[in-house]
């Protein structure tokens, strides 16, 4: 692959659109082309300084706020433990047949359980921007340190694979 | 007991299997099994190992060679913040620390070294089904590709 050749994919590159041969192919001639990789870097500072910018209007938006109103909306006022207890007696009351003991104990069991078990998961739930914004589930390589002047890093998401390449042996010759 | 009642206490035996059920899907992931394989590759014959069958697809997406054939494979059980060692022959040793398990990923540390000294040390996060190759080692016959893959042991 050519200088020329790499770009016109420079963009698709950076964005991860390219197939993952094209991308190696991308990836390992910037590793050796200084004018390539000097592009890309250009293409990181964009990407960094637009980044900033959208995590600094990020941080002025109260999520909080805009999630337990959102919240409020969506559900109905939930009654209290009284008024659900006064319900299900009524509900027992108008029963005809007795209810048997093993179910009756049953019953106490489970309310028992289900009060411990959701007794915690009263409160709303509100999403972290900053952990949203940065998950995405794939893999991933968090730090990199080597001893190797080159690496290469691509991957293949078809396949869920991450590749690092190093060393200065181009990727498909023999030593 | 008449048909309502067995209905009834049917009813209220599944209510509790719902509560237990709740606390069996609570799964933690205790330990992690990480797998490192050592694949020759080298562009002298046609020869596809057969024992690497399932990562076919991988070697074709994202090389050219022609040959591919596995050296040794080994899978070990450990602990967080526990670490195991691969040694490979001909090649570099590998270590592994599996440090936790977020947002459905297995977060670890991966140390190659060569000759006493680490050349490679990084922290990836590797998805369920994910797979983290380091390629580009001479080996006399080729080059070698570790595989190195993880997925968390639930209790």
């Amino acid at each position: 692959m050519r200088c020329h050749d790499v770009d016109s994919l420079l963009p698709l590159f950076f964005d991860g659109e390219l197939d993952a041969r094209r991308m190696r192919d991308v990836a390992l001639h910037t590793a050796r082309c200084a004018d390539c990789e000097s592009e890309i870097r250009e293409f990181e500072a964009i990407q960094e300084h637009l980044k900033a910018t959208v995590e600094a209007e990020i941080t002025e938006v109260d999520f909080a706020a805009m999630w337990s109103g959102i919240e409020r909306r969506l559900q109905p006022p939930r009654p209290t433990l009284w008024q659900r207890l006064q319900a299900h007696w009524e509900r027992f009351e108008s029963w005809e047949f007795p209810l048997p003991l093993p179910a009756a104990a049953a019953v106490a069991v489970a309310a028992v359980l289900s009060f411990f078990l959701f007794a915690g998961a009263k409160s709303p739930i509100v999403p972290d921007a900053a952990l949203v914004a940065s998950t995405d589930y794939a893999n991933s390589v968090e730090r990199l340190d080597t001893a190797f002047d080159s690496v290469a890093l691509f991957s293949d998401p078809d396949t869920q694979t991450t590749v690092l390449w190093v060393g200065d042996m181009p990727l498909g010759v023999d030593p | 007991m008449n048909r309502s009642q067995h209905a009834l206490t049917a009813m209220c035996l599944a209510t509790l299997c719902v509560p237990v059920g709740a606390f069996a899907s609570d799964e933690t992931a205790t330990a992690v099994e990480v797998r490192v394989g050592a694949v020759l590759a080298s562009n002298t014959g046609n020869e596809f190992d057969h024992r690497l069958a399932s990562m076919r697809r991988q070697f074709d997406n994202l090389f050219s060679y022609t040959s591919y054939r596995l050296v040794k494979e080994q899978r070990k059980r450990v602990s967080w913040g526990g670490n195991a060692g691969f040694d490979v022959p001909g090649g570099p040793y590998v270590l592994v620390i599996p440090r936790e398990y977020k947002n459905e990923r297995v977060f670890m540390k991966i140390v190659v070294i060569e000759n006493s000294k680490p050349i490679v040390d990084t922290l990836v996060a590797l998805r369920h089904q994910g797979t983290f190759l380091v390629g580009g080692h001479r080996h006399p016959d080729g080059v070698l590709i570790l595989t190195i893959g993880a997925e968390p042991v639930r209790r």
